[in-house]
């Protein structure tokens, strides 16, 4: 595990992003290898989402670099941030209700080219993961209860079977046995072939790696008591 | 407990009588205060301009009496009715039954509407009624794409159809172009004015997005009034040459289709020609929509229209997806725009008002908003419906309203707020979505 030749999967460099004249993130530094789960924990308002969104282009970084597989991805569009295979399931699950479970996950491949063989695949892969969205496929997306919705918005960003997946409170009103079976599935997920993804909060105890933000700054690492 | 039960109920009844005949009173109070001036005073301006006014104590007592035996019958209904929202068992057989008709309804229509100018081919009056409602099917369908799909208000959905209307008649009268040349033009004229208004809104939603499209509207229409060189002002334009069956005139001439075909000439045949144009166009609208739905971009109009927020995160370029759902609107607008130039042959801004904006956003509401048949019968009912009630002069008005008030609460979605899905896999319709309640699952 350290002695990685690889260059890290994500890469970020004294990134500062803000909202309007509200600094949001004030220099943040952080590397995610290949095959690595990270958490990022803070307290409310830490700038956890911000870095999230910023990575994904929305809002701008103000200054610093953000380097995916070493390429330079700062103040990039967020479609072609989304094409380098990057996904994310927002805060809130956020699925599209009046659409069906099956419309809701080809959302997800749609944004990224990818053939019918593909997208075939990416189905499979998410039913494997959560076989609970096939018995629901038909139905619309805000019928289902809010765990299987959390579970539909990580299908949908699994769609496009991204190297990096950003998961922004994957437990957030869940009862602890459905957030245990999320868990269960990022774990699932991170023992497949080229995939990392960063998660937060109670992610940590599935991560050996979790770091915190305090107001916009890195605060060391925290290691649970897991 | 059995006999407390029926002196409760006898008790909630009587306290509901008290409470009946007070909202009446209340009601015909109200109407009183209202209409003694508006109905109990009548004004006149004499023969030498002096003010007039008689008293109507007689009309303004029947008012008030309506108004509070109204008001007794509707709360009456209210109560046999039960609270809004109480869910009622229908019988499987009925619910079979209603299936079935929701499935042949669209077939049964299409063929109809085919055999239009067959049936009524003597009734000229019905045969231009049928082509003012497929114009309205047309545009209806096109705002569809913007407001029903995409969820983007759009109060100035009239200025694409004028600007396609006028990109026809200027065409046609100053360059001599046939109609099969600008209707094209037309709408590529109208979808760049589109893309145009797409650009400053881009940010906005909701509200302030229906301020600026209703702004836009207006701004078309004034430029339209006052560029005077370019398209006469209010005076209009006029002449507009009639269609052409691909280069054939529908005219008593030598060369008209009549004389070709060896048969006598009647006018009527130009109508049926204009009524089959329009219902091609109107089908190419709804044919390209139920397309572009199933492909990506559909799906991302869509999805804009559920949550812009989750769009960015999977990566949907919102900027493209809000240029061209503007865009398509506004081409069939343009395109409906240029057949309502060559059926008229004279346009004038007057036909471009805010009111033809809130027509066809209103057939898209009162429709459903995206469901194509659900426009097609909202057009009927509202275009259709409208003629039917030409009988009740002044208060045709009135009855319209009444209509559209009661149609959305009866039915808040719309005629049609099922939506079908556009994604399938293998086994399509396991349960059917409008048997399971929001947040029920």
């Amino acid at each position: 595990m350290s002695a990685r030749p690889t260059t890290p999967l994500l890469a970020i460099r004294s990134l500062r992003a803000a909202y309007g004249r509200i600094e949001a993130l004030k220099g943040v530094d952080l590397t995610i290898n290949p095959g690595e789960i990270v958490a990022l924990i803070g307290a409310n308002g830490a700038g956890k989402s911000t870095l999230m969104m910023t990575i994904f282009g929305r809002p701008r970084a103000r200054a610093g670099h953000i380097l995916f597989d070493g390429n330079d991805i700062t103040g990039r569009p967020t479609h072609e941030i989304a094409r380098l295979r990057i996904a994310q399931s927002p805060e809130g699950r956020r699925i599209f209700p009046r659409m069906s479970v099956a419309e809701n996950l080809q959302m997800g491949a749609d944004a990224t080219d990818c053939s019918e063989a593909e997208r075939a695949g990416g189905l499979d892969r998410v039913f494997a993961l959560f076989p609970r969205l096939k018995e629901r496929m038909a139905q619309r997306g805000g019928t289902l209860s809010g765990g299987e919705q959390q579970m539909l918005a990580i299908g949908r960003a699994l769609m496009s079977r991204p190297r990096l997946l950003m998961l922004d409170e994957p437990s957030l009103g869940l009862a602890p046995l459905i957030a245990r079976q999320i868990f269960d599935a990022i774990r699932t997920l991170n023992r497949q072939p080229d995939c990392t993804r960063g998660n937060r909060r109670r992610a940590a105890a599935a991560s050996r790696n979790p770091r915190c933000l305090s107001r916009g700054r890195p605060a060391g690492v925290v290691f649970p008591d897991a | 407990m059995a006999a407390l039960a029926p002196a409760q109920t006898h008790a909630s009844r009587a306290q509901g009588a008290a409470f009946i005949l007070k909202k009446a009173l209340i009601s015909a109070f109200v109407a009183l205060v209202l209409f003694s001036l508006m109905i109990g005073i009548r004004t006149e301006a004499g023969p030498s301009g002096q003010l007039i006014y008689w008293t109507r104590f007689g009309e303004l007592a029947a008012m008030v009496v309506t108004v509070f035996g109204g008001s007794i019958i509707v709360e009456l209904l209210r109560q046999w009715w039960g609270p809004v929202g109480t869910i009622r068992i229908v019988p499987p057989s009925v619910q079979k039954a209603l299936a079935v008709a929701r499935r042949a309804i669209a077939p049964l229509l299409l063929v109809f509407t085919f055999l239009v100018p067959v049936i009524f081919y003597d009734q000229r009056y019905i045969l231009d009624l049928a082509i003012l409602v497929l114009t309205y099917v047309m545009l209806g369908w096109g705002l569809n794409v913007v407001v029903g799909l995409a969820g983007l208000l759009d109060l100035g959905y009239v200025a694409f159809y004028a600007v396609g209307a006028y990109s026809y008649a200027l065409l046609a009268t100053n360059f001599g172009l046939s109609f099969w040349v600008c209707l094209p033009l037309a709408g590529i004229l109208a979808a760049f004015w589109g893309m145009l208004l797409g650009f400053p809104v881009l940010r906005l939603r909701g509200d302030y997005l229906a301020i600026v499209t209703l702004a836009f509207g207006e701004i078309i229409r004034l430029v339209i009034i006052n560029w005077q060189s370019l398209t006469g002002g209010p005076n209009g334009v006029s002449g507009i040459p009639r269609p052409t069956l691909f280069g054939i005139p529908l005219t008593p001439g030598d060369d008209g289709l009549a004389a070709r075909l060896g048969i006598e000439f009647s006018p009527t045949h130009r109508i049926v020609f204009l009524f089959y144009l329009i219902l091609a166009m109107a089908l190419l609208t709804n044919w390209v929509t139920i397309r572009l739905r199933r492909l990506p971009i559909g799906r991302a109009w869509e999805a804009l229209r559920e949550d812009e927020v989750a769009c960015r995160a999977l990566g949907i370029n919102t900027t493209t997806t809000k240029l061209t759902a503007f865009a398509t609107g506004a081409m069939f607008g343009g395109l409906a725009g240029a057949f309502f130039a060559t059926r008229q042959g004279f346009i004038s801004p007057e036909s471009f008002t805010f009111q033809e904006s809130a027509l066809v956003l209103a057939i898209v509401v009162l429709g459903g908003m995206g469901s194509q048949l659900g426009v097609a019968l909202a057009a009927l009912t509202m275009i259709g419906g409208f003629e039917l009630f030409r009988g009740l002069d002044q208060y045709r008005m009135l009855v319209f309203g009444i209509a559209m008030v009661v149609l959305m609460i009866w039915r808040p979605r719309g005629l049609i707020g099922h939506r079908d899905p556009t994604v399938f896999l293998k086994r399509s319709h396991a349960i059917s979505s409008d048997l399971v309640k929001e947040g029920h699952g």
